[in-house]
C-alpha cells in the first residue's frame, strides 16, 4: 500500500480538502464577527463614545470598555460621516505606509511603537502640554502634522505632509481601532 | 540542446540574484536607522528602505521559482514550453516593472491622500507595497507563467505527479496574490485577508511549490526514482497542508478575530515542525542512499541547508513563539523579525541557490569537475551571517518582548524604554555585523557562480556559448 | 503568564523542538552509518526532549490544553523519524526489487 503513490495522493487530497473546508466555515463566522458592527469590531460611530481598556475578571484578559458619549473634535458624527472618516483614515495609513514603521495589532514594522491602543496611551496628557493643545485629539493632530518638531526619545517620526483633514481622519481611525476586541493584546497596557 | 525555456530560466536566475543583492543593500541600509537617531530624517524614510528590502525579497524568490520551473518543465515533458515567446517578453516586463517600482519608491517614496497614490506610488501594505499598476503586471506575468505550464502539459498530452501538484498549487498561489489590490478600510478585515496571502503563501502554497522544485532537483541531482520522489511529495503535501492551512490561525490571535483561533491556530501551527522534521530525515536518507551519485556537491549542500534551515527557521523559531500565551508578548517584536529572516532563508533562499548550482553544472561542464573552494566560503559566510543575524535579533526580540510587552504593557513609553535597553541596542548592532558577513558571502557566491565549472577540463560546448550569449 | 516566565518557557519550547530535531537527525545518520553510538545519541536527545516536556508540564503556567498537546507532540516527535525512515526504506526496497 505505502509503495503506491496513489495511496499518498488520496491522503494529500483528503487532508487538504478537509482543512480547506474547516477554514471556509470558520472564515464565514469570523468575517461576520469582524465586520464593523459585528461581535468583535464596533461600528464606526463608536468614535462618538468614550473608550477604555481594562482587565476583565470573567475572561481574565484585557478588553475594551465602551462608555457614554465623548465627542471627537466636539462633533457628533453620523454613521455615514464616520464611515467616510474611517475610509479616509485608512487611505492616509496606506499612502503614507504607516505600517512600514509602526505596527497595528502587532503587524507592520518594528521601528516605531504599536498603535493598537495609541488612542488610550498614557503619554497624551504630557504631549498635550508639549504641543500646547486643548485636548488629546488636538495634541494628536498637531503631532501628526509636524512630528519631526516633537522628537520622542530615540525615534523621530518624519514629516509625511499630512494636512488637517488627514490628521483628523487618522485620529478617528486610531480611536476606532482602540475599541476593537483583540483577545487581550496588548496585555497590561497602561498598568 | 538547451530549450528556449531554459535560456529564459537562466535570465530569471540572473535577475533573481541581482535583486537578491538589492535586497541585501536595502536590508543593510534599513538596519542603520536603528543605530543612529534621526538617520536620513525627512530625506529617505526607514519605511522606504524597508519596503525595498522586503518587496525585493518576495520578488527575487518568485523569480528564482519561475526560473526553476522554466528550467525543469521542458525536461519533464521533453518538449519546448508553449508560448515561450510571450514568456520571454513577459520577463522583460517583469524586470522593467520591478525597476520602475524601485525607482518610484526611491525617489517619490509616498503620495498624497488619494487613490491615485495607490495606483501609482505605494500601497502601504506590508510585502505588497508595490503600486497597483505594477501588481497588475506582476499578476499578468504569473498568470502567463501558469498558462505556460498548463498549455505545455496539454500539448504534450502528459501529466506527471509532480506536474499535477504544481499546477494544482499554482491556482491558489496566483489567486491569493489578488489580495495585493485591497484597500479595505476595516483593519481587521484587511488583515484577515492579507494573512491569507502572506501565510498561505509561505506556509502552504510556496512550501508545496518548492517541494515540486526540489522533487525535480532530486530526480536530476541524484537520479532518485520517480515513484519514490512522487510518493514523498504527496506525503509532504498532506502534512504541510494538513497543518499549514489551519495554522493560519496563529495570525488570528490579536487582530479582532474570535478567540477560537487561539486554540486552532496554536494547535495546528505547533504541529508544523513535524513535516519539516520529516523532510530533514528524507534529506539525510538521500545523502546516504545516493552517496556515490553526488557529482554536484554545492547543489547538494544547499539542498541540505534548505532542509535543516526550514526546520530550524520555520519549525523551531516559529514553534518558540506560536503558542498564544507566549505570542501575546513575543508578537510584533524583533523576535518576529528573527523568525522571518531565518524561515525565509532556510525554506526558500537556500532552495533557489541549490537549483542555480544544479543548473550551472548542466550548462557548464556536463562531465568536467564541478568543484571550487569559493562555494564553501560562500556557503559558510552566508549561513553564519544569517544564523548570527537571527540569533542577534532573537536576543533583541526577547528583550523587547520582556521589557516592552510583558513588563511595560506596550505603551509608547514602554516601547522607548525597551529600545534603549542594552540587550536590544547591542543585539541590533550585532545584527549589522552579521549582516556584513552575510553580504561578504553574497559576493563570494556571485564570484563562484561566475567561475565554478568553467575549469580547463570542462569541454567548451555550444551549449555554453548559447547560455552566455 | 508572568513576565519572568515568558522567556524561560519560550526557550524551553525552542530547545524542546531543537532536541526533537537532533533526535531525528542523529537517528537518520545513525541508521545510515549503522552506528550504534549515533543511534544511542539520538535516544539521548529524545530523552532530553522528554525531560524538557516534563519540566514544561511541572513548572510552566501553560494552560492544561497546551500541556496535553505537548505530550501528544512528544509522541509525534518520537514516531516521525522511525516511520519516515521505514517508509523511505520500503519505497526504495520495492524499487530495487523491481530492477
Ligand atoms: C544583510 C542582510 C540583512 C539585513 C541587514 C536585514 C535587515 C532587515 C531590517 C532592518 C528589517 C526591518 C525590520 C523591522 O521592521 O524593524 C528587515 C526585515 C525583513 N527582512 Fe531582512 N535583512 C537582511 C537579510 C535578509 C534576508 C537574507 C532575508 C530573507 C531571506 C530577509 C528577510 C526579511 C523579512 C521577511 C523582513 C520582514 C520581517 C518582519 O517584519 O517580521 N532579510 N531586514
Ligand atoms: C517557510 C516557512 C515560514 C516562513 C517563510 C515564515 C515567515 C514568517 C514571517 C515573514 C512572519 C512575519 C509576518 C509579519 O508580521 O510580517 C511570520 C510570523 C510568524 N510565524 Fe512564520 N514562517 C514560516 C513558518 C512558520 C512555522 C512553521 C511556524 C510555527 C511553528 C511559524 C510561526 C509564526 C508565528 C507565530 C508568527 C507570528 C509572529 C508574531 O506574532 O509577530 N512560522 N512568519
Ligand atoms: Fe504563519
Amino acid at each position: 500500500m505505502i509503495g503506491d503513490p496513489r495511496f499518498w495522493r488520496s491522503g494529500a487530497l483528503s487532508a487538504t480538502t478537509v482543512m480547506v473546508a474547516v477554514l471556509v466555515i470558520l472564515s464565514i463566522d469570523t468575517l461576520r464577527a469582524i465586520r464593523a458592527g459585528g461581535r468583535n469590531v464596533p461600528a464606526y460611530t463608536v468614535i462618538n463614545r468614550r473608550i477604555g481598556y481594562a482587565m476583565d475578571a470573567a475572561t481574565n484578559r484585557y478588553r475594551p470598555v465602551l462608555g457614554g458619549e465623548e465627542l471627537l473634535f466636539g462633533r457628533r458624527y453620523s454613521a455615514q460621516e464616520a464611515a467616510e472618516l474611517i475610509e479616509r483614515g485608512k487611505l492616509v495609513i496606506q499612502t503614507r505606509a504607516c505600517l512600514d514603521c509602526h505596527t497595528m495589532f502587532g503587524i507592520g514594522a518594528y521601528y516605531a511603537p504599536d498603535l493598537t491602543k495609541s488612542w488610550l496611551d498614557p503619554i497624551w496628557p504630557s504631549w498635550q502640554a508639549m504641543t500646547q493643545a486643548s485636548s488629546r485629539e488636538e495634541a494628536m493632530v498637531r503631532f501628526l502634522q509636524n512630528p519631526d518638531r516633537y522628537p520622542i526619545g530615540i525615534r523621530i517620526m518624519p514629516n509625511l505632509r499630512i494636512d488637517r483633514a488627514d490628521a483628523e481622519a487618522l485620529v478617528a481611525y486610531l480611536k476606532w481601532l482602540s475599541s476593537i476586541e483583540t483577545n487581550g493584546f496588548p496585555a497590561r497596557f497602561g498598568d | 540542446m538547451i530549450y528556449r525555456s531554459q535560456q529564459l530560466a537562466l535570465r530569471y536566475f540572473a535577475a533573481s540574484m541581482l535583486l537578491f543583492g538589492v535586497m541585501i543593500a536595502a536590508g543593510l541600509l534599513t538596519s542603520l536607522y536603528y543605530l543612529r537617531v534621526g538617520f536620513l530624517l525627512d530625506v529617505f524614510h526607514f519605511s522606504t528602505a524597508k519596503i525595498l528590502h522586503i518587496d525585493t525579497l518576495v520578488l527575487w524568490l518568485l523569480m528564482g521559482f519561475l526560473g526553476s520551473v522554466y528550467w525543469f518543465l521542458p525536461l519533464e515533458l521533453e518538449r519546448e514550453v508553449e508560448w515561450i515567446g510571450l514568456a520571454q517578453k513577459a520577463f522583460w516586463i517583469f524586470v522593467g516593472t520591478v525597476a520602475a517600482v524601485a525607482a518610484t519608491l526611491s525617489f517619490v517614496q509616498y503620495g498624497g491622500t488619494s487613490a491615485a497614490s495607490l495606483w501609482l506610488i505605494n500601497q502601504g501594505r506590508k510585502y505588497v507595497e508595490a503600486p497597483r499598476w505594477a501588481c497588475v503586471l506582476i499578476a499578468a506575468v504569473l498568470v502567463l507563467f501558469g498558462v505556460n505550464v498548463v498549455a505545455t502539459a496539454l500539448r504534450a498530452r502528459r501529466m506527471t505527479g509532480i506536474l499535477a501538484v504544481l499546477i494544482a498549487d499554482l491556482i491558489p498561489l496566483i489567486v491569493l496574490f489578488l489580495n495585493a489590490f485591497s484597500a479595505e478600510p476595516n483593519m481587521s478585515k484587511d488583515l484577515f485577508w492579507w494573512w491569507w496571502l502572506i501565510h498561505l503563501w509561505v506556509e502552504a502554497t510556496w512550501e508545496v511549490f518548492i517541494g515540486c522544485v526540489l522533487a525535480w532537483s532530486l530526480l536530476h541531482l541524484l537520479g532518485a526514482s520517480r515513484a519514490i520522489v512522487e510518493s514523498w511529495l504527496y506525503v509532504e503535501v498532506a502534512m504541510v497542508l494538513g497543518t499549514g492551512i489551519l495554522g493560519l490561525g496563529h495570525h488570528y490571535f490579536w487582530i479582532g478575530t474570535p478567540s477560537y483561533w487561539l486554540g486552532i491556530g496554536g494547535f495546528f501551527s505547533a504541529l508544523e515542525p513535524l513535516p519539516l522534521l520529516g523532510m530533514v530525515i528524507h534529506a539525510i536518507y538521500d545523502a546516504g542512499a545516493h552517496r556515490h551519485q553526488i557529482l554536484n556537491r554545492p547543489a547538494f549542500a544547499w539542498l541540505l541547508a534548505e532542509a535543516f534551515g526550514n526546520f530550524l527557521g520555520a519549525g523551531v523559531w516559529g514553534f518558540m513563539m506560536t503558542l498564544p500565551q507566549i505570542n501575546l508578548f513575543a508578537h510584533g517584536t524583533q523576535w518576529t523579525a528573527s523568525h522571518s529572516h531565518f524561515a525565509f532563508w532556510g525554506a526558500y533562499g537556500c532552495a533557489v541557490i541549490s537549483v542555480i548550482y544544479l543548473v550551472l553544472q548542466k550548462i557548464r561542464a556536463g562531465r568536467g569537475d564541478f568543484e571550487s573552494q569559493a562555494w564553501k566560503w560562500a556557503f559558510a559566510l552566508l549561513n553564519i551571517g544569517l544564523v548570527g543575524m537571527s540569533s542577534a535579533l532573537l536576543i533583541a526580540g526577547m528583550a523587547q518582548a520582556f521589557y516592552e510587552r510583558a513588563i511595560g504593557g506596550s505603551t509608547f513609553q514602554a516601547f522607548l524604554t525597551a529600545q534603549a535597553n542594552r540587550w536590544m541596542t547591542e543585539g541590533l548592532q550585532a545584527r549589522v555585523l552579521f549582516g556584513l558577513v552575510f553580504t561578504l558571502g553574497y559576493f563570494v557566491l556571485l564570484y563562484d557562480f561566475w567561475k565554478i565549472g568553467k575549469g580547463r577540463r570542462a569541454p567548451e560546448t555550444t551549449l555554453r556559448k548559447e547560455a552566455s550569449g | 503568564m508572568k513576565p519572568e516566565e515568558l522567556l524561560f518557557a519560550s526557550l524551553l519550547l525552542g530547545v524542546f523542538a531543537l532536541a526533537g530535531g537532533a533526535y531525528g537527525s542523529f537517528f537518520a545518520i545513525g541508521k545510515l552509518g549503522r552506528s550504534r553510538l549515533l543511534l544511542f545519541t539520538s535516544r539521548v536527545f529524545f530523552g532530553l526532549q522528554a525531560v524538557l516536556c516534563l519540566v514544561l508540564l511541572r513548572v510552566s503556567t501553560l494552560h492544561l490544553g497546551w500541556k496535553l498537546f505537548l505530550v501528544a507532540s512528544l509522541l509525534g516527535y518520537a514516531v516521525v523519524p522511525p516511520l519516515a525512515w521505514s517508509a523511505l526504506e520500503s519505497l526504495h526496497g520495492k524499487e530495487k526489487g523491481k530492477s
